[in-house]
């Protein structure tokens, strides 16, 4: 974290964990990317970036939100769920004849309500952030299940009888691919801008945003602070309980928002499986990218080249034709000698900067 | 920056052999962009889920797929999500394949998405159909007649009428509902027309509905309903189990076993799971439905390439459904379709 004063401005870069670490999943990226395109002509094709622009946009998203929680030393587990949980009430908003700017208030309010609940439970009942949000992950999958069985047409017939069931035999899928109306809404997800998909871009706005919070503003270094030693930074008269709140309040707002953005990408929602595993993906994302699980360390920029790696994994996959049964392998590998790779990486600068 | 080269030197190894374990392509003669070699018309085939069905449903294709000379890609959504099954057409579609097979997960919403597909290439719907949308044809079981079977099954169980609870994964895909309405028409004793409502907890001739319970293609809770329903009806003597995807029949009679109620309770299936065709065997399982899943996989590939290489020869009915008949496994048959199983599966 120091700034670089030594003389040597170039070694002192180096040398840099932070800067060690962010090369390392650069690499990483440039290596998988340069074999996908050296596989597969196919894979060149602007339609092929486009695809991957779209994917990377929605994980972006959501890692930048556990970005903010893991810099805290905090962890999110319930983003999976978060997501499914926003995905069917939207869809059942939707479903409803609900207009999509008011549905998509109501489902970021709801996200954001939850976001707090979890700081609330980690900062003043001095919860771990891993119990209160796996006690989520399974609760807002619970919820969005419910939901799906609420018979809501039924429910606000003015005319219905007393003792009529409202509740449906079994949980059900939610999907809108009956209304015709949501195209132009519909864009955020679907559409592009000079050649970008709008997922990309909504990506790169709230990843500006973020890196001006983090980097750029005394609050970013509060977090970073807290993260790094908490004690420390309260001794120093930073409001850490404020500031770890805040980050769970951005980790479930995004996951909602990537929760509608799913939602609008198969027009439908499965609330059994829908953004299942979704936060690990995101969690490997953000480690790829350099965050340190101990807290206290983390760039913008380099989440954003480990929210490409997952995408770009999946889709050389597809291209190198390896059986569908060997994916989670082929996945998991890749994953691990990424992260084994850039340990090395990071001891070797270290010894480096120890010795300089 | 030793460190940095020796990283990426690590990673490129690593993730070379792991490009190279494609079997696939090495089999089917290498990159179809090889300068000098004449290129083969690209399918692929992407199913719903991994389970076993699809790999005699790939036997099938990849025969038809060395007999028409065609490179194959047989694709398993892992989590069985449309959102993976979108993402892997769109990377097919990208990989200039010139045309798709797919078992729809969920079809009234993947519509736009599926015509997107078949404004560019052929799609065929194989298994379970979307038929709002573009495609040239479905291949697959008529599940209404398939649950039509069931429900005989049933009857010849219990003949004097009794409590049923039915399994299934999800109701939303439409085979899901379809089976589940077949097997009602003919407890009702009615003609079947389409889908129409059907409560649980009603009687259909002289058997009452006790439920259908949904799973989420989860084989453990699919246990646990089976089981929960067995504590429901402790004693009961008249009582069937019915499962309608593949995974169900073994599901149920494994709580049934460790209920201790082998044989007093009645159990129905579906497809041919290895566990049901033994339940079958040793008399724990009444029947179950064989859909024809190698003939799926065959009959798809041959069309797709048929549709690349001479379209006007394809005759496809004005629906386009064309209905791969399913057989009834009892007692009498079973060996002799196990037998053939795994001659087809080269086991």
């Amino acid at each position: 974290m120091s700034p670089p004063e030594s003389k040597n401005m170039f070694t002192a870069f180096f040398s840099n964990p932070t800067v060690g670490r962010i090369l390392g999943v650069f690499l990483l990226v440039v290596v998988l990317y340069t074999l996908m395109i050296g596989i597969e002509e196919n894979a060149r094709t602007v339609e092929n970036h486009q695809n991957l622009a779209r994917r990377i946009g929605e994980w972006g998203i959501l890692t930048l939100g556990v970005g903010f929680v893991i810099i805290t030393g905090g962890i999110d587990l319930s983003i999976g769920s978060v997501v499914c949980l926003s995905a069917v009430s939207f869809g059942i908003l939707l479903e409803n004849g609900a207009n999509p700017y008011v549905a998509t208030l109501v489902v970021l309010t709801g996200a954001g309500l939850i976001g707090l609940f979890h700081g609330y439970l980690v900062t003043k009942l001095n919860l771990q952030p891993f119990v209160v949000t796996l006690c989520g992950l399974f609760i807002y999958r619970g919820m969005a299940q419910f939901l799906t069985l609420i018979d809501f047409k039924k429910w606000m017939d003015p005319n219905l009888a007393a003792g009529t069931r409202i509740l449906r035999d079994s949980s059900r899928d939610v999907g809108v691919g009956g209304r015709t109306d949501l195209t132009s809404f519909f864009w955020l997800q679907k559409g592009e801008w000079l050649g970008i998909p709008t997922p990309m871009w909504l990506f790169g706005i709230l990843a500006l945003l973020a890196a001006i919070f983090l980097h750029a503003s005394v609050y970013g270094r509060y977090l970073f602070a807290l993260g790094y030693n908490e004690q420390a930074a309260r001794y120093a008269g930073v409001n850490t309980n404020r500031f770890k709140v805040i980050a769970y309040f951005l980790c479930s707002l995004l996951a909602g928002f990537g929760g509608i953005l799913f939602l609008m990408k198969i027009n439908s929602a499965s609330p059994s499986n829908a953004g299942n595993w979704f936060e690990l993906y995101a969690i490997t994302g953000a480690v790829l990218g350099g965050t340190s699980l101990r807290g206290g360390e983390g760039t913008v920029i380099g989440i954003i080249l480990g929210a490409a790696i997952l995408p770009l994994l999946k889709t050389l996959v597809i291209f190198a034709g390896i059986p569908s049964d060997m994916e989670f392998s082929a996945i998991g590998l890749a994953l691990l000698l990424g992260t084994l790779a850039d340990e090395l990486l990071r001891r070797r600068s270290e010894a480096a900067r120890k010795g300089a | 920056m030793r460190t940095n080269t020796s990283f990426a030197l690590w990673i490129s190894l690593i993730t070379l052999t792991l490009a190279g374990c494609g079997p696939e392509q090495k089999k089917q003669g290498g990159n179809p962009v090889t300068v000098g070699k004449v290129s083969k018309p690209k399918v692929a085939f992407v199913s719903n889920n991994p389970a076993e069905f699809w790999t005699i449903c790939e036997a099938g294709a990849r025969k038809a797929a060395e007999e028409t000379d065609v490179d194959l890609q047989f694709k398993r959504p892992q989590d069985g999500t449309a959102a993976t099954q979108i993402q892997i057409i769109e990377d097919l579609l990208v990989n200039k394949t010139q045309a798709i097979s797919v078992s729809v997960i969920s079809p009234d919403n993947q519509i736009e998405f599926l015509d997107g597909v078949a404004a560019r290439i052929p799609l065929l719907c194989v298994d379970n159909d979307a038929s709002k949308s573009k495609r040239r044809a479905y291949l697959g079981t008529a599940n209404i007649k398939a649950g039509r079977s069931v429900g005989e099954l049933i009857k010849k169980a219990l003949p004097k009428g009794g409590k049923i609870a039915l399994f299934v994964g999800q109701l939303d895909p439409v085979n899901a509902r379809e089976r589940r309405q077949g097997v009602l028409d003919v407890l009702e004793g009615v003609e079947s027309k389409g889908l129409r409502i059907s409560r649980d907890g009603e009687k259909y001739g002289a058997y009452q509905l006790l439920g259908t319970f949904t799973d989420n293609v989860d084989k453990n809770k699919a246990k646990d309903n089976a089981a929960d329903v067995l504590a429901k009806n402790q004693g009961a003597t008249d009582l069937a189990l019915v499962g309608l995807w593949a995974y169900n029949a073994p599901a149920i009679l494994s709580a049934v076993t460790d209920a201790n109620r082998v044989g007093k309770v009645k159990i129905v299936g579906f497809d041919e799971d290895n566990e049901t065709l033994e339940g079958i065997k040793t008399g724990a399982i009444e029947g179950t439905i064989v859909q024809n899943p190698y003939e799926f996989g065959f009959q798809s590939v041959k069309m797709m390439a048929d549709l690349i290489r001479k379209p006007e020869s394809v005759k496809i009915p004005e629906d386009g459904i064309m209905d791969i008949p399913h057989k009834v496994l009892t007692k009498e048959n079973v060996q002799a379709f196990q037998t053939e199983l795994k001659k087809l599966l080269g086991k």
